[in-house]
């Protein structure tokens, strides 16, 4: 009798690079298959530049320079960057890559897409000027935590004059690179779609192609899209157009200086008729009830307002940085013979979670994203554990595996370190429920080996011997 | 030299050569006192209602403020502009970095005139009616509560003798007000500015035809975003803690009691509520516009017509289980008392119906009598009067914090029961019938009739109700100055002249705050010695003093004994429709206790006996987590009649709260890396 066929071994590799994603899904089997999901870290991170240099080094010599499938998730920084920059870029100009898979909306071809492209394209514009004028002005307007804020996410969406090289510059050559290539294959991947591997097949759970879902970054958006805040035309477009009506202008203008004769401003936006009051600054010293006020008030400073409208740079730019997540292309590798799963859904947010379930696989009209997240044996946990990349009910609950294992690529004190507040990375609570699920078998970027925990001695004993964690890389093998 | 000429229709007089707008009051007379009302101009709803047809008319109102002297003055003279006791507006605009004139209302034509004719193009206007609309929402506040309104106080870090920094409230006398402060769809209240920020926009490109593509739209020109806004800043005066989301429903009710507030004061205005029942025969379900907030919002940042609306929405009881944006939450409140509302004007205007079908409920096709217009009219600007006053009085009888939906109708029920004890119209039960249709239930009760959610009548020992007796006796000996006149019930001539050259403090509203700072502190200091021993009270009362008190609860007397804070004692005169006059002291008292997810290291925290220096609250806590309680005590007979306590030591309560702020299914804890102070800048925003 025939022996019972079985999944090839898989190993994981997460690469160790600090606040980013790398990782790397070994098959193996006759020859080993080879499939490398991003490969970007945040700026910053300590000893940045050798890290890389490290990570990279060591997946040429597990890959040997061939990579059969490489996923570049979404269009930020800490995904990307080691495509292009000195550290990655001769690795990746010379290796032979099979198939490139990309999400739906990097597609040239789809009207959606372009449109997308192009309004987020705009908006990185937009913000970009306002960015660049709030330097010119050295960021007077705002309080320094917002400024770093802005910096920060800035660098991560390329709007920064700060770098030399954007993600989009990275995502851009990388996929021209692959295109240039007559031996790579480039796939756009729409959600429902499946592509077969030697002993598994990919399946796509998202970008959702609805563009709604996309711009859904929370659960309170469920209370947006039925009009219940004010802020409503939460597209790119319509931030694109908020921040060119006002505060760019009004940047560029700070910018300036005195040397723009109030005259030459009055009677512009808002107020187009009549005289449209006067300058600012003259009117505090010479109108008599303005600087009656400011006398009144010498010590009132915590009062003005004279840095309030810029916050919403900050805010716009956050919530670009959301957008930019929620079109995440996010993958289940579902291996062919015992129907474990392996997700990786990179940074997606509500939006795209949520859009999971309605998603049908043509060539397994049986499948649903629910018996996905049921069967997941190992999950990549989405944006490095934040709040609001990992869906409680619809999805950690669904997780129910006894097999189930975490990879979180975290750098908790770089991520805390971070203006304003410390970035809330991992989660704690996130954190607890993982502990639950995963029996404790939880495996981080920064720390390493997993944490002491209740799980019974079998279990770790098993787990222990699966996992092997080197300066480069925590490797698990399933 | 700035150019501040008077624009637009009417121009006022200068007088020569000084630069400086002619006012009335330029060398303080003594007045009449004849002047009790100031009536100005402004829209009902927003500009653009003024461009159509159908409701142009009734989009230009005119506002009954009461009156005050307005200007600033700089210790010779007073100097005309939109300052008075309660707010001051000023229309600077640093997005553009321009100033606007700033509108005289004391000027004779304007006086003469109800103010200035409505105009988006000129900003004088927009600051008469941002004054106009803030003003008439405080008079609703204070009919309702009986008293005059303070704003928040400003906590500042004051270092004390022995290097320590201490948090102290600072009086704030006015209300600061940017009309044009940002080039955002946004407008906000600033909790730590003491301010209401609002903002202007060019609207989208949406084809919808309700709105000029590109226009500009102004925030502060909208009704009920100015009434909205200011009711935030009322409510944050009154109850400080409401900002603070502990759990799904405390922010999500400082949206829906703002809203509240908006579509209620809506009915003060007959005229447009006249309309609008001619328009839809009486039948108020088809009343759209009396219905739906922000309107030119609405269509100016998306397809729909209004930002929110609350008629033609069918209770779904199951909607508040799984909607925790504050917004949508907070709908589901407003639409609750809407429903009541509906129900109450229906249940007012059968009789009236029936009258005016012959009996058979049915009216003719075609217009209602204009008699029967009119009489509906009343009957719906009454009961709206009513909703909203039951609504307002009901804060003084919530806790001080971790709010929620379920005890503000408790608050509701027993307010209105104080104050209409037989409820012949049936308020309370079409209230009830509201709150229960779109699934609002109170915790710890075990039915939703009226005596099971009136609040329980607590029994206090007598040397609880003797303390406070003796405390009030301290504070209204000292401050018999200070003694409230009823809700800001005209000001002694003497002091109208005066009230724009006596410094904040010495004003009437400036001493009342005074005497109840002196008056907390009073009483906090004789409660901390009777607590002390008192397990049961301190119970009662939500706090924990003395020995026995966990480690986690903060010290804040100087002692570095775990003790509580007394935030505000305010008297309350209400008048019931009935002639009822009802008159408490309004006493909260507060707690705070460090809160963390680990329930190992809040054991530790707990522990008894840690020495207070050992668990600072610093110590790397995860949040903090508030108790304490609403005291009513009666005015003449100084019992407490109630005592609405959320206790500190409530381990459900802190459970509940770890959930809540710690879920990962995103809720409130998403706005975690935004700076909390500008809570309503973000929840508006995002």
């Amino acid at each position: 009798m025939a022996k019972k066929p079985s999944d090839p071994a898989v190993h994981v590799r997460m690469y160790r690079v600090g606040l980013g994603d790398c990782f790397l899904v070994t098959l193996d089997g006759a020859s080993p298959f080879h499939m490398l999901i991003d490969c970007g870290m945040w700026e910053g991170s300590a000893a940045a530049k050798a890290r890389m240099k490290q990570c990279v080094a060591d997946i040429a010599k597990v890959t040997g320079g061939r990579l059969d499938i490489l996923v570049v998730t979404h269009e930020h920084w800490d995904h990307v960057s080691g495509f292009s920059t000195g550290q990655g870029r001769d690795f990746f100009d010379r290796a032979t890559i099979g198939r490139l898979l990309v999400a739906w909306t990097e597609d040239p071809g789809n009207d959606d897409a372009r449109a997308i492209r192009n309004s987020t394209a705009a908006l990185r514009m937009s913000l970009t000027r306002a960015l660049r004028a709030a330097e010119q002005t050295g960021l007077r307007g705002l309080a320094d935590e917002q400024v770093l804020h802005i910096n920060g996410v800035g660098k991560n969406l390329g709007t920064g004059a700060v770098l030399g090289a954007s993600p989009s510059d990275s995502f851009d050559w990388i996929k021209s690179r692959c295109n240039a290539s007559p031996t790579t294959e480039v796939i756009y991947a729409a959600p429902g779609k499946s592509v077969a591997i030697p002993g598994a097949r990919i399946h796509v759970l998202g970008p959702p192609q609805r563009l709604a879902a996309l711009r859904k970054n929370d659960g309170g958006a469920a209370g947006r899209t039925s009009g219940e805040s004010y802020f409503d035309a939460d597209s790119p477009d319509a931030l694109a157009e908020a921040l060119d009506n006002g505060v760019t202008e009004a940047l560029l203008f700070a910018a300036s200086g005195r040397m723009h004769r109030p005259s030459a401003y009055k009677g512009r936006w808002p107020f187009t008729h009549g005289d449209g009051g006067a300058d600012l600054a003259t009117a505090r010293r010479t109108d008599p009830f303005l600087s009656a006020i400011h006398a009144r008030h010498r010590e009132e400073a915590w009062r003005s307002i004279d840095r309030d409208w810029a916050a919403s740079v900050s805010s716009i730019a956050l919530r670009l940085d959301r957008f930019t997540n929620n079109t995440s292309l996010a993958l289940a590798i579902e291996l062919e013979h015992s129907g474990r799963v392996l997700l990786f859904p990179a940074d997606a947010q509500f939006g795209n979670w949520s859009s999971w379930n309605d998603v049908v696989f043509p060539e397994h009209p049986d499948l649903t994203a629910s018996d996905l997240l049921r069967r997941t044996v190992l999950y990549k946990v989405g944006h490095h554990g934040s709040h609001n990349a990992t869906l409680r009910r619809r999805g950690i609950d669904l997780m129910t595996s006894p097999d189930l294992v975490a990879m979180i690529p975290v750098d908790e004190a770089f991520a805390r370190s971070q203006p304003p507040n410390g970035w809330n990375m991992p989660y704690p609570a996130l954190l607890q429920d993982l502990r639950t699920r995963t029996r404790g078998r939880i495996l981080r970027a920064d720390t390493g080996a997993p944490p002491p925990s209740s799980v019974d001695a079998a279990v770790r004993r098993r787990f222990s011997r699966a996992v092997k964690v080197t300066p480069a890389c925590v490797k698990y093998s399933l | 030299m700035p150019e501040f000429k008077d624009r637009g229709v009417l121009v006022a007089k200068r007088n020569a050569g000084s630069g400086v707008n002619r006012s009335v009051f330029s060398k303080p007379a003594k007045p009449s006192g004849a002047l009790t009302r100031r009536r100005l101009r402004a829209y009902a709803f927003d500009p653009s209602l003024s461009i159509k047809l159908e409701t142009w008319r009734m989009n230009q109102v005119t506002l009954s403020v009461p009156w005050e002297p307005l200007g600033i003055w700089d210790g010779k003279r007073l100097i005309p502009g939109p300052v008075g006791d309660y707010v001051e507006i000023v229309d600077e605009d640093p997005a553009t970095g321009m100033a606007y004139p700033a509108v005289n209302l004391d000027d004779p034509e304007l006086l003469a005139t109800d103010g200035l004719p409505a105009s988006e193009i000129d900003p004088r206007f927009h600051q008469q009616m941002v004054y106009a609309v803030v003003m008439s929402t405080i008079t609703h506040f204070e009919r309702a509560l009986g008293r005059t309104s303070l704003w928040a106080p400003r906590w500042v870090a004051i270092k004390t003798d022995r290097g320590k920094v201490e948090w102290r409230p600072e009086y704030v006398h006015r209300l600061r007000i940017y009309p044009h402060a940002m080039r955002e769809a946004n407008a906000y209240y600033s909790p730590d500015k003491k301010a209401l920020l609002f903002g202007y926009f060019k609207a989208n490109d949406h084809q919808t035809g309700a709105i000029m593509p590109g226009s500009t739209v102004f925030t502060c020109l909208s009704h009920d975003v100015i009434a909205h806004e200011t009711t935030h800043a009322l409510l944050d005066g009154l109850h400080p803690y409401f900002t603070e989301a502990s759990n799904p429903d405390v922010l999500a009710f400082h949206e829906a009691f703002a809203d509240i507030v908006s579509l209620f004061s809506r009915f003060s205005i007959p005229e447009i509520v006249r309309a609008e029942i001619a328009r839809s025969r009486g039948r108020m379900s088809d009343a759209d516009l009396l219905g739906s907030l922000a309107m030119q919002f609405g269509s100016a940042i998306g397809s729909r017509d209004a930002l929110r609306t609350y008629i033609g929405v069918e209770p779904d009881p199951g909607k508040i289980r799984g909607t925790f944006q504050p917004h949508a939450r907070g709908a589901i409140l407003v639409a609750a008392v809407f429903d009541a509302f509906l129900g109450i004007y229906r249940s007012r205007t059968a009789d009236l119906v029936r009258l005016a079908s012959g009996g058979t409920g049915m009216l003719p096709a075609g217009d209602i009598h204009p008699d029967l217009v009119e009489r509906l009219t009343q009957e719906a600007c009454k009961a709206a009067r009513h909703v909203l006053t039951m609504c307002i009085r009901a804060l003084d009888y919530c806790p001080p914090v971790d709010l929620t939906f379920g005890e503000y109708l408790r608050a509701l029920i027993t307010a209105d029961a104080d104050m209409v004890p037989d409820d012949d119209k049936h308020y309370r039960v079409a209230m009830i019938e509201g709150f229960r249709r779109h699934g609002i239930f109170p915790q710890g009760v075990n039915s939703m009739s009226e005596e099971a959610l009136r609040w329980e009548r607590p029994k206090f020992s007598r040397k609880l109700e003797e303390c406070l007796d003796e405390a009030i006796a301290a504070v209204e000996g000292t401050s018999r100055s200070a003694s409230g006149r009823g809700a800001r019930g005209a000001s002694s001539d003497h002091e109208y002249v005066q009230a724009a050259s006596v410094p904040d403090r010495l004003t009437r509203r400036g001493r009342e705050w005074t005497a109840m700072e002196r008056a907390c502190a009073i009483i906090r200091d004789k409660l901390i010695e009777l607590l002390a021993d008192e397990d049961d009270v301190q119970w009662q009362l939500g706090v924990c003093v003395g020995r026995g008190a966990h480690g986690s609860v903060h010290t804040t007397d100087s002692k570095g004994r775990p003790s509580f804070q007394v935030n505000r004692l305010r008297r309350s005169r209400r008048l019931g429709p009935g002639g009822l006059e009802v008159g408490d002291y309004v006493l909260e008292i507060t707690q705070k206790r460090d809160g963390y997810f680990d329930p190992a290291r809040q054991a530790k925290a707990d522990k008894k006996g840690a020495r207070p220096s050992q668990v600072r609250p610093e110590s790397g806590r995860d949040f903090l987590f508030r108790g304490g309680c609403t005291l009513n005590i009666d005015m003449r007979s100084r019992r407490v009649r109630y005592c609405v306590a959320k206790n500190v030591l409530s381990e459900q309560r802190l459970q509940r709260q770890r959930e809540f702020i710690g879920g990962t299914e995103p809720r409130l804890g998403i706005y975690s890396r935004i700076p909390d102070r500008e809570t309503f800048a973000m929840l508006h925003r995002c």
